[in-house]
């Protein structure tokens, strides 16, 4: 979770000084970006994509919010990240409109899994076992509407509080509740008793 | 029992994430502190001074001729709607997006083909 991750020294520090600073958004952006970088893969499925949109998730944080309080940085990162992933959907789209008309296929998913490079493992077996798991996990988050997969990974996946959620969604604290207790039910009904 | 579950989910979901986190190939972990690195020299950039003046420059051109192109008529005979085509628009100048700016010539290209034209609404059904 952020909050484990980030050191105490890292958390409430008004950040002044250049290097002091860098220092510590360093320490920022190297806790979350592997995290940044699976939840975007869960509804880009892409890792070109989603690489680019924590990118710029990143040098946003970083050009307008980096002088900020550091406490702020998780919900305000995980803001602009939604944000960078909801409108990458919304050009899909456009882009989609126009690739039909004539009629050309896009590249398929076969072929970003295809090039993708292979796990590395002592253990072949349990990583299958993990990484089934996860892909049932992330095919459960991907049938979530929007609001409810992003309260759902900013409470259990990140770990945020209910304020924090509530600040990276842009939305009241009554509807972050909503919104993941609507998630949880979901989940279970979709991963079964079984899951994992 | 139903609370048990909950738990059991929330928690093996906790887990299962952070071990494919944990298991994020080389390459991957490799382009992921290049992206850092790219973020973190922002920090290095003198403010720029009007320079958002040629983006804005840019946007109202692509605005302009975006709007040119979907208000035409070549969207308006189907069922391509006012409030699509500002959608559309919205997304198309979305900040940091320079893509489609850079593809004007193509929307141009796109208009001027008769098939095009011809369509009731070419857009249409397409997602």
């Amino acid at each position: 979770m952020i909050s484990t991750v980030l050191t105490d020294d890292c958390m409430n520090l008004n950040v002044e000084d250049g290097a002091t600073g860098a220092q510590h958004l360093d320490g920022f952006l190297r806790s979350i970006e592997g995290r940044a970088y699976r939840i975007t893969m869960m509804t880009v499925r892409d890792a070109d994509e989603a690489l680019d949109i924590v990118q710029e998730a990143m040098i946003k944080l970083v050009r307008r919010y980096g002088k900020r309080p550091s406490s702020e940085w998780p919900p305000l990162f995980y803001r602009i990240l939604q944000n960078r992933t909801r409108d990458w959907h919304r050009r899909q789209n456009v882009r989609r409109k126009v690739i039909n008309f004539f009629g050309r296929d896009e590249a398929t998913n076969e072929e970003v899994i295809a090039n993708a490079p292979g796990p590395v493992s002592d253990d072949p077996l349990g990583q299958l076992e993990r990484d089934a798991a996860m892909a049932s996990l992330e095919t459960a988050l991907g049938e979530l509407p929007d609001r409810q997969r992003e309260a759902f990974v900013l409470r259990n996946l990140e770990g945020m509080d209910v304020k924090q959620t509530a600040v990276a969604m842009g939305c009241s604290d009554g509807s972050v509740k909503t919104h993941y207790s609507r998630a949880i039910q979901r989940l279970r009904e979709r991963l079964g008793d079984h899951w994992p | 029992m139903n609370d048990r579950r909950q738990s059991e989910i929330e928690s093996a979901a906790r887990k299962v994430f952070e071990q494919s986190v944990g298991e994020l190939d080389g390459a991957t972990r490799s382009k992921l502190t290049q992206a850092r690195h790219r973020a973190l020299a922002e920090l290095e950039q003198p403010p720029a001074v009007f320079g958002w003046l040629p983006r804005a420059a840019l946007a109202t051109l692509a605005a302009a001729a975006v709007g040119v192109w979907l208000f035409s008529g070549n969207g308006s005979d189907g069922e391509l709607t006012e409030t699509a085509a500002v959608a559309d628009i919205e997304i198309l100048l979305s900040d940091d997006e320079l893509e489609f700016y850079e593809e004007l010539d193509f929307y141009a290209w796109l208009e001027s083909q008769p098939e095009f034209n011809g369509l009731e609404d070419p857009l249409d059904g397409a997602g």
